[in-house]
């Protein structure tokens, strides 16, 4: 048996997959079990720990004071520009979750996971005014998001997500004050502040395999995939991301069909999310 | 439905005007296909090499060709968001090319922007599909893409509009923007992006529309046909 999986993938796949189950016991739209936890990185301004099946990322936000920058931030305001944002994102996949990566430079794959996350970062609107330092917004709070993935068992884009989204609900500023223009104290007497986060991300992701679509795919499952649907909504259930690509190609009913599995998720993540 | 048809965009086109298309192939001495593509002030050009010998056998597939996408923009080092574009374009290219014909060789594709004023990775998609052709790489159709953005409307904050092939200008007063691919020959959706908030009847608003621009896979077909043939046929 393990040999016919080690030999054939796909076609151990197929004899599963014709039943509608899958070889971990899952049904096509089965997730795994996710699991979020916050506040686990004492020394960070932000922390959570986001596990789904085997796939596990810890998310950690470091919060720096810098000046304002001297250009006028509404007319860079564009929604592919993530640059006037004060939230900067950073994914590490090291070859410590996955003997694909490798330590010396980041993969492509990383690569473009950070441009991604980095571009639904305005998709929060947190507002401006959430990261002055002091009352008048002379200085401003800069944070660094930071993923690590520890274990990477498929449906990294999901937990990316999640996990800058609990990390920064979990983070929180202290108010400042500044002197002779330049020196900056925090003000230990105020309370900490928390950010404003106004829409969640829910994110939901699908591989496809032959004429099959599985949700929350693990990696063996991902390796075989011809094709990935990642779709994020909002708690309106608005469009925030969506992402088709592979070497197949999907049809609009196959496309409404995922958007409705992901929209059926979205109140458990909420949930999920609150409660932490 | 009248007064859709009298709005005119900031740059004089209507609402679902494409930008005129230019092409030219076989331009690099070198490359085994090349194609520039231009529309308007967007100016991509593309090269390919292919079937080659694979650069590192990390990369190697037993089962079929390697398909490698590299994106330089106009300007600076590639970025992360490069590296983004890449894959789209790698994405889109790789579901039309028989990759299963030549196992353990790789198709190189190199993109080389000469000037970005919106709707680059459509632009780039279609210069990569001209340069296959050009390269003589089998591929089982035509792709085509095509960008799509909506923007408020000043007279009533409710409604969007969508507008097709918007220019730098416009993106960077979009609200949403989504980038669809299309294959010639099937129906289905070969690649799709969106960037930005939209709702899923906008999103499918978008869908239709793009359907509709069959003229940038009708204009590869032309421009073939009169690299082939001559000007005069």
């Amino acid at each position: 048996m393990e040999a016919f999986q080690k030999i054939h993938p796909l076609e151990f796949y197929r004899k599963f997959l014709i039943r509608s189950v899958r070889p971990d016991g899952r049904s096509l739209n089965d997730t795994r079990k996710t699991t979020i936890s916050t506040g686990s990185v004492t020394t960070a301004d932000g922390s959570s720990f986001v596990k789904i099946g085997n796939t596990s990322v810890v998310c950690g936000v470091r919060a720096e004071v810098g000046e304002k920058p001297s250009t006028d931030k509404s007319k860079l305001q564009s929604i592919n520009n993530h640059e006037n944002s004060n939230i900067f994102i950073n994914i590490e996949l090291g070859p410590i979750c996955s003997n694909t990566f490798s330590s010396t430079k980041p993969s492509d794959m990383a690569m473009t996971l950070c441009s991604r996350l980095n571009s639904l970062i305005n998709r929060l609107e947190i507002p401006d005014t959430d990261f002055y330092f002091d009352e008048e917004g002379k200085a401003l709070w800069y944070l660094y998001v930071d993923i690590y993935c520890l274990d990477y068992d498929g449906n990294i884009y999901d937990a990316a997500v999640l996990s800058i989204l609990s990390a920064l609900k979990n983070v929180k500023l202290p108010k400042g004050i500044i002197e002779n223009n330049d020196e900056y104290y925090k003000d230990l007497e105020q309370p900490l502040r928390e950010l404003n986060i106004k829409h969640y991300l829910i994110p939901t992701s699908f591989s496809v395999i032959e004429d099959y679509i599985l949700s929350d795919p693990s990696l063996e499952e991902e390796k075989l995939s011809t094709g990935t649907i990642n779709i994020t909504y909002n708690e309106h259930k608005e469009i925030c991301l969506l992402l088709v690509t592979g070497i197949n190609s999907i049809s609009e009913s196959n496309l409404k069909e995922c958007m409705k599995k992901a929209k059926d998720r979205c109140q458990y993540i909420i949930n999920l999310i609150n409660t932490n | 439905m009248v007064k859709k048809q009298e709005f005119r965009r900031l740059n004089g086109r209507t609402q679902g005007q494409l930008r005129s298309m230019e092409s030219e192939q076989s331009l690099l001495n070198k490359a085994d296909g090349s194609a520039k593509f231009s529309q308007n002030k967007t100016s991509v050009l593309a090269a390919v090499y292919g079937p080659i010998e694979v650069n590192s056998a990390r990369k190697e597939k037993i089962l079929k060709s390697y398909v490698e996408v590299t994106f330089t923009p106009a300007l600076g080092n590639t970025t992360y968001l490069d590296k983004e574009k890449e894959l789209l374009v790698k994405n889109a290219v790789e579901s039309v090319i028989l990759t299963t014909l030549h196992p353990r060789t790789q198709v190189s594709v190199i993109i080389q922007v000469y000037s970005d004023d919106g709707s680059i990775v459509s632009c780039s998609i279609n210069a990569a599909c001209l340069a296959l052709l050009d390269a003589g790489i089998e591929m089982n159709g035509l792709i085509g893409s095509i960008t799509l953005m909506n923007e408020d409307d000043d007279e009533d904050n409710n409604k969007c509009l969508m507008i097709v092939d918007p220019d730098l200008n416009e993106e960077n007063n979009s609200k949403a923007m989504a980038i669809f691919a299309f294959s010639s020959n099937s129906n289905n959706i070969v690649m799709s992006k969106t960037i930005g908030t939209l709702t899923e009847d906008q999103y499918f608003e978008c869908l239709k529309a793009a359907r509709g621009c069959d003229s940038i896979i009708a204009y590869m077909k032309l421009a073939v046909k009169n690299r082939i043939m001559g000007q005069n046929n």
